[in-house]
């Protein structure tokens, strides 16, 4: 399956700034999430593959054409910024249809798409009222309502939680995550939330300073490790003590037990101390990396 | 009385959600993207999938713009029912009808078409046009022509009314039509132009700042600074130099005033000419064949309006040289 954007040594300089650094990579189907801190390059990245910049030097490809103009690839892409850019004084309908006709849709097909997918994003009630009159919600989910508007293959979502409040959030990555396993569009979401990243992607490239600092599936950086965490509500202390006559080391974090290179005797052990103590347990579960360890790695 | 307790009708379908869909019918190119865009314009011009306040503003111009010309209408038929040829009358005539349409597109100019660049700049929605199917240059014409199709629209619609009541309520509308014909290209032309003319400056303003208010006080005073400085420059020019009697070469009428001016080819008609009005008059009375005695040749009237037109829309293709600039 060929990648839908690919990179090969690709550079953007605006003067004596380096924004991206030799980036290489691709995109393959799925969701991939664009990692990295503010001026990291994502946007650059993101507009570049869009066409709204150039680059310096270097190749890119989008939708297996080449990238510097790919007119015929954006009937099949559909982007939203992170900055708002909805005007005020039009309806989410109308606003949507006329994107959806711009993407080369005919005329009728436009209206019912935009009013469908004006649905599926949660707008089905407000789609006649002036945009500028949203919540920031809204507007995210109008944002993306226009992206997606005339069934793109692929979707450019930069930043798409920013603004929102922590449940307006919650709401937003289950309206991506759904866009992406049930719509079936493949999507590069940036971000500089790890959060918003792993609960919503499958692959994942983290940029740092305008350079890849890695690429590949979000699973390889969040595989189970070989430590063991035990959450209690009650009884912690006895279960520690039990555990150090017994010569394993564990470490309390919080209300949480953390037990290091774990072997399968220990389990065993473990489990007789939490019966032995009559410690009440809460959760006991393999550790799984974050993608936060990514960044806490020392620079090779 | 039925409750909707002891409802007996059963329910033949069921209501599902299909949830999303994939669309795989006709996707349109380059092509359908533009004409998206220019539609686009139109909608916005006249305020459509807007606000109320978005269709008055265009509805007040084209009252204003139209009622004169309904109004000659209806007059002519009243002449005409008591017996008068209102070509006799001479009320209000297609010159006098451009100068009228002129001022009003001026300000509907200057006021409207910011609509159509500003807030997109303004909003970033410029942003979202530059991954359509589009080239570059594409939403800038796109908009350009949208603008321009609406405000030749507004010259033609009253002008083509009235040519037709003058022609229809003329005593002989056959020889009528032998005498005017010519009068047609000239309202095409006269229209293309002035179409043309005020689409460039206010498209150009619009493209220069994201407020549509300074756009719009951009286009007029940047129209009411070149009067003015033409207007200096006829003032200074003129000044001490010795008035001929002009000679207009049309037949005099009663109420005529007889007209004073510095002797032709003089400089001072030259500065004149960036006094928008008087040359979009001069010209005006040139096309439609009402004058053919000019203190300098018509064609600097047409050079004049050229280079003002050019060079407007030489600014606005610099701003958007690049999409999303």
């Amino acid at each position: 399956m060929p990648a839908l954007l690919s990179a090969l040594n690709l550079n953007k300089t605006y003067g004596e700034t380096v924004a991206l650094r030799d980036v290489t990579l691709d995109v393959e189907e799925g969701t991939t999430g664009l990692l990295g801190a503010n001026g990291a390059g994502k946007s650059t990245l993101m507009t570049l593959f869009l066409g709204i910049i150039r680059p310096t030097s270097g190749e890119f490809r989008v939708l297996e054409e080449d990238g510097v103009d790919p007119i015929h690839a954006h009937r099949f892409i559909g982007y939203s910024p992170e900055y708002e850019c909805l005007p005020p004084d039009v309806s989410a309908a109308e606003f949507v249809t006329h994107m959806a006709r711009a993407s080369g849709l005919p005329r009728t097909e436009a209206r019912t798409r935009a009013t469908d997918v004006l649905r599926h994003v949660g707008l089905d009630e407000e789609r006649y009222r002036p945009m500028g009159t949203y919540s920031t919600g809204m507007k995210q989910r109008a944002k993306l309502a226009q992206a997606i508007v005339h069934d793109p293959v692929l979707v450019l979502l930069d930043e798409p939680t920013a603004g929102l409040d922590p449940s307006g959030r919650q709401e937003m990555l289950e309206l991506i995550a759904r866009t992406g396993q049930e719509f079936g569009i493949s999507m590069l979401i940036s971000s500089h939330l790890m959060g918003d990243i792993e609960r919503t992607c499958n692959r994942i490239i983290v940029l740092e300073n305008g350079e890849v600092l890695e690429q590949g599936e979000v699973s390889g950086y969040t595989t189970e490790t070989e430590t063991l965490v035990a959450e209690f509500d009650e009884g912690i202390e006895a279960v520690v003590a039990v555990l150090e006559h017994k010569g394993i080391a564990a470490e309390v974090e919080g209300r949480a037990l953390v037990i290091r290179e774990v072997s399968p005797d220990d389990l065993d052990v473990i489990r007789d101390a939490v019966v032995e103590t009559g410690a009440l347990l809460h959760r006991l579960a393999p550790r799984a990396h974050s993608l936060s360890d990514i960044f806490r790695r020392p620079a090779s | 009385m039925t409750t909707q307790h002891d409802r007996t009708i059963q329910p033949e379908g069921e209501v599902y959600d299909l949830g999303y869909t994939h669309y795989d019918g006709p996707r349109g190119g380059r092509g359908t993207a533009f004409m998206a865009m220019y539609a686009g314009g139109i909608r916005t011009v006249v305020g459509l999938g807007r606000g109320p306040g978005a269709k008055v503003t265009p509805a007040v111009f084209a009252l204003l713009a139209l009622g004169p010309a309904l109004f000659i209408v209806a007059l002519s038929g009243v002449f005409r029912s008591l017996g008068a040829d209102p070509e006799d009358i001479e009320l209000f005539g297609l010159t006098d009808y451009l100068a009228w349409t002129f001022f009003i597109l001026a300000l509907f100019a200057a006021v409207v078409a910011p609509a159509l660049l500003s807030p997109d700049r303004r909003y970033s929605v410029i942003a979202l046009y530059a991954v359509r199917p589009l080239k570059s240059h594409d939403y800038l014409v796109a908009r350009w022509l949208a603008f321009f199709t609406f405000i030749l629209a507004f010259l033609l619609a009253p002008q083509t009314l009235l040519y037709l009541a003058f022609s229809v309520s003329a005593s002989n509308p056959w020889d009528y039509q032998q005498e005017n014909w010519p009068d047609i290209l000239a309202i095409l032309g006269m229209s293309f132009g002035i179409a043309v003319f005020w689409t460039g400056i206010a498209m150009a303003a619009a493209s220069l700042t994201t407020r549509r208010a300074f756009a719009s006080a951009g286009a007029i005073g940047f129209v009411l600074l070149v009067t003015a400085v033409g207007g200096f420059g006829w003032a200074i020019l003129s000044s001490g130099e010795e008035k001929v009697l002009v000679d207009t070469g049309k037949p005099a009428k009663l109420g005529d005033m007889p007209r004073f001016d510095v002797k032709d080819g003089h400089a001072a008609h030259y500065a004149r000419l960036l006094i928008i009005p008087h040359t979009a008059q001069q010209l005006a009375e040139w096309t439609f064949d009402e004058r053919d005695n000019f203190p300098v040749s018509p064609w600097y009237s047409v050079l004049t309006a050229g280079v003002i037109a050019g060079g407007a829309i030489s600014v606005t293709t610099w701003r958007y040289r690049k999409l999303g600039a």
